[in-house]
């Protein structure tokens, strides 16, 4: 339907002339591209800093189950440990895994696995055969520039979202190991956190502060990622940002 | 068989508002008449067209009715257009030849097409065959892919399939645009066959192409930025076309046989007026050559010769050229 | 086999393209291999629109990508102002691309659409005028705009889906336009566009040859073809069945493919006329199994040449 074509708010807006000046201006202005990445941050900022502000050790006994208060800023499990320095380890090892197993299973499917690799070259024929890709080498860009310039921009936000499938999988998967008791035993994580908590029956004791800052922190940490590849969707197709 | 339109008016949900594709429409297409719908795009032809079918999420119908053999046609109503699909009116969408799933093969697509519509029995299929074979394809074409078919192939195959259960009307959407000029004769005369033959009653034939029009429809609507401009018989629009817009039209075509250093082709200066806040006025006027104050005042669709409708004071008041 | 056509004023054709054949590998379907295009061999020079005239699977848009050394021929050679352009690589084909360039059917699909439209100038600019004070450069911009009738505030800063067909179309021609184009080559450039901004762009096309530019213009559209062209190739199954002057060809049509094609055209004050007794359309499956040697021309009238009829 060609009535669709009519004019856009955009033309009033007073953007940068260069093209990748643009991207960025946008992208900065994203809202949800900004809370996912800025919460992600968040995380990550705590899964970093979290042993060094956290006035407690993992490893140190207080008294068992206490709710959050403004000692034990989430509380105590059932030995007394301190949960926020407990959790914030966990996150590290989650983020730890989940990069880790990102990569590798990025480099194995784009290398091996058949999916990945057949989605992204997939993507890259699709877009290979698009004129404009003609048009860059009639203008005489040499074949780098064109991947660079042309086709990964188009394909940036497919595959921010492989990524993220890739890093949230293996996150979770490894947090079920961990909850079903099967992950290793030295050290914690978020599953085990929530595995332990289950063990000793937190749900039924409504020790609401051990199960639920693990759980809603594995899902935000997902969560925030989605939310950031919608907003980059709308970095890269201009057609979306006109909502 | 006979369809009316009458002051037909379809909105169409957008994010900047709604737009108005069709607006206030009337018109009838006779037992047996092939109806050229012509305009460029964004004109409405489409969507006025489809709303005789089916009106897809975004568009309403604002007013206005559509009367089939008299009785009124509930377009507005998904689940009770459903008896009339296919086998009253019948579309052949735009792009219909890439619509054909590649996942199964023709036979079995039609068997299916003729199931939802509650089809059962051989004896549909073996119409289909027949007609495959009539107009000249080789019958293995249902064993085929739809992949494995020529762009033309499937646009034929597609209008057997749209006319299999020989409707009252075929609403034909730019079927011949994507074709070859062989092609696009084979599927025009097939369309005028079908007609003859009585596997289709009537014909609505959507498309910018007043050449093919020329050709194989009785009468032609011309369509203008969601408003009717002028309709007449054939030989009266393509030898005597009253409207500006439809005079400035037909002097835009090449015609084989004519050179650049003969005859210059002029086009049109200009662009068609946003749907989303139409001029009040007639909706031509900042682009016609003949334009007076009047033009602020939309003109009337209105007769001025025995089968010959023009929306135009210019016309109707008799100014000279 | 006949000669590729002199050119015109004695000194060497802009582009001559000689005996060119593509085969494409065997693809999924079918096996076997798909000749594209089959010995064809014509010239074109400065100030002259040629007509490549074919249907689906003629061939036409594989030899515009030839020329444009977007794809390499298996067979024959394309010489441009002599030199072979095979030969070309890194410094001297961006040179040749300063001469030579394309503009194709869907002008949508040769914007990226996540930058704006005029990123298409940028493009050019950083590879050929990378030292040009900005000044120049805009006003450069201006006077390309112009020649193509587009108004600056209309196009600049927009993105491309904000733009129209014809504007997108306008704006690829201008980039054209900015280079030192000598040779054009427009692959249905008019067939998404309306039919009143059809015209403006043919008429700009006229324009364009009339101070001098070589025009390769193809297209399926016999009165397209007919309008602007000087002389006319009519390609069938990637073989040339007939060619030259546009008139004679037009008037005096000699293969059976170009006078069922000439049938088959629409015309809006002349009903269609029965046709011979074969008609054009095929009705069998893709692909069918062509030979791969293109049948052989022949000189019927001078300035027209006409192929020996082929067996389907």
């Amino acid at each position: 339907m060609t009535i669709l074509n009519e004019r856009s708010s955009l033309d009033s807006t007073p953007a940068a002339r260069a093209s990748h000046g643009d991207l960025l201006y946008y992208a900065l202005h994203n809202k949800k591209l900004l809370f996912g990445l800025g919460l992600e941050l968040l995380f990550v900022l705590t899964a970093i800093l979290g042993p060094v502000i956290s006035p407690h050790n993992m490893t140190d006994y207080f008294t068992s189950n206490l709710p959050p208060s403004a000692r034990h800023w989430l509380g105590t499990d059932n030995l007394g440990h301190d949960l926020f320095a407990e959790v914030t380890a966990g996150l590290r090892v989650s983020y730890l895994v989940g990069a880790i197993g990102a990569l590798c299973a990025a480099f194995i499917g784009l290398t091996t696995w058949p999916w990945v690799a057949r989605a992204v070259r997939a993507q890259t024929f699709t877009l290979k055969s698009r004129e404009f890709v003609d048009l860059a080498r009639l203008s005489g860009r040499r074949a780098y520039s064109i991947v660079i310039r042309d086709i990964a921009p188009n394909m940036a936000s497919y595959l921010f979202l492989v990524v993220i499938l890739l890093f949230g999988s293996s996150m979770l998967l490894a947090a079920n190991f961990d909850f079903l008791g099967l992950g290793p035993t030295t050290g914690t994580s978020l599953g085990n956190i929530m595995n332990q908590s289950t063990l000793w029956s937190a749900l039924q004791l409504h020790y609401w502060w051990w199960f639920l800052p693990p759980g809603l922190l594995l899902t935000g940490m997902v969560a925030a990622l989605l939310v950031a590849n919608v907003g980059l969707d709308e970095v890269f197709n201009p057609k979306l940002r006109e909502q | 068989m006979s369809v009316t339109v009458e002051n037909l008016s379809i909105a169409y949900r957008m994010r900047s508002g709604d737009v108005c594709p069709v607006d206030d429409v009337t018109f009838s297409v006779a037992d047996g008449e092939i109806m050229g719908l012509a305009g460029e795009s964004g004109c409405g032809k489409s969507t006025l067209g489809n709303s005789l079918i089916y009106l897809e999420g975004r568009m309403r119908r604002l007013g206005g009715r559509v009367l089939l053999d008299g009785r009124e046609l509930p377009i507005a109503d998904f689940r009770a257009m459903r008896p009339y699909r296919m086998a009253r009116v019948s579309p052949v969408p735009q792009y219909a030849m890439n619509a054909l799933t590649p996942a199964r093969r023709i036979g079995r697509l039609t068997a299916d097409l003729l199931r939802c519509h509650g089809v059962r029995g051989k004896g549909a299929l073996e119409e289909m065959r027949q007609r495959v074979t009539m107009v000249g394809l080789s019958e293995d074409v249902l064993d085929r892919y739809s992949f494995e078919l020529s762009g033309g192939m499937r646009q034929r195959v597609t209008i057997i399939l749209s006319t299999l259960l020989n409707p009252s009307l075929l609403i034909a959407d730019e079927v011949t645009s994507a074709l070859d000029v062989s092609t696009q004769r084979a599927v025009g005369e097939m369309l005028m066959d079908f007609r003859d033959r009585g596997y289709v009653r009537s014909v609505i034939a959507i498309t910018h192409d007043l050449s093919i029009l020329a050709q194989i429809a009785d009468s032609i609507l011309v369509m203008y930025a969601g408003r009717l401009a002028e309709k007449a018989g054939t030989a009266t629009i393509v030898k005597n076309p009253l409207h500006p817009y439809t005079q400035a039209l037909l002097a835009s075509l090449p015609e084989v046989g004519v050179r650049h250093d003969q005859a210059k082709l002029v086009g049109i200066p200009g662009r068609p007026p946003s749907l989303v806040r139409p001029p009040a006025g007639c909706r031509f006027a900042d682009r016609c050559p003949f334009a007076r104050p009047k033009c602020a005042q939309a003109p009337p669709f209105a007769e001025v010769a025995p089968g010959h409708q023009v929306a135009c004071w210019k016309v109707s008041e008799g100014w000279a050229s | 086999m006949s000669e590729p056509e002199a050119s015109r004023n004695g000194t060497a054709s802009t582009l001559r393209i000689d005996h060119v054949s593509k085969v494409f590998r065997a693809s999924t379907l079918g096996g076997g291999q798909t000749p594209a295009l089959r010995q064809v061999s014509f010239a074109i020079d400065r100030g002259e629109v040629v007509t490549l005239i074919g249907e689906s699977g003629s061939g036409k848009t594989t030899l515009g990508k030839v020329i444009l050394r977007l794809t390499r021929p298996t067979e024959g050679m394309v010489t441009f102002e002599g030199q072979d352009i095979s030969r070309f690589s890194g410094t001297r084909l961006r040179e040749y691309y300063r001469y030579v360039q394309g503009v194709f059917q869907d002008p949508f699909s040769s914007y990226n659409p996540i930058y704006r439209a005029d990123r298409v100038f940028e493009l050019i600019r950083s590879v050929y005028f990378a030292h040009l004070p900005h000044q120049a450069w805009q006003a450069m911009i201006s006077s390309a705009l112009q020649a193509v009738a587009l108004n600056p505030d209309d196009v600049i800063g927009k993105y491309p889906h904000q733009l129209s067909g014809g504007q997108q179309q306008r704006l690829l021609i201008a980039r054209a336009l900015l280079l030192d184009v000598r040779l054009l080559v427009a692959d249905e450039i008019i067939s998404m566009l309306d039919a009143s901004t059809r015209v403006d762009i043919l008429n700009l096309l006229i324009s364009l040859k009339r101070s001098g530019l070589a025009i390769l213009f193809i297209t399926h559209d016999l009165s397209l073809g007919n309008y602007v062209s000087d002389r006319t190739v009519i390609l069938r199954h990637g073989a040339i069945v007939e060619m030259g002057d546009t008139v004679k060809v037009f008037t005096n049509p000699r293969h059976s493919y170009t006078r069922d094609l000439l049938a088959a055209v629409p015309e809006l004050h002349k009903k269609w006329q029965p046709l011979g007794s074969r008609p054009a359309v095929p009705s069998g499956v893709v692909p069918r199994p062509v030979a791969l040697r293109a049948p052989a021309l022949t000189e019927c009238e001078p300035g027209h040449l006409v192929a020996d009829e082929e067996q389907p």
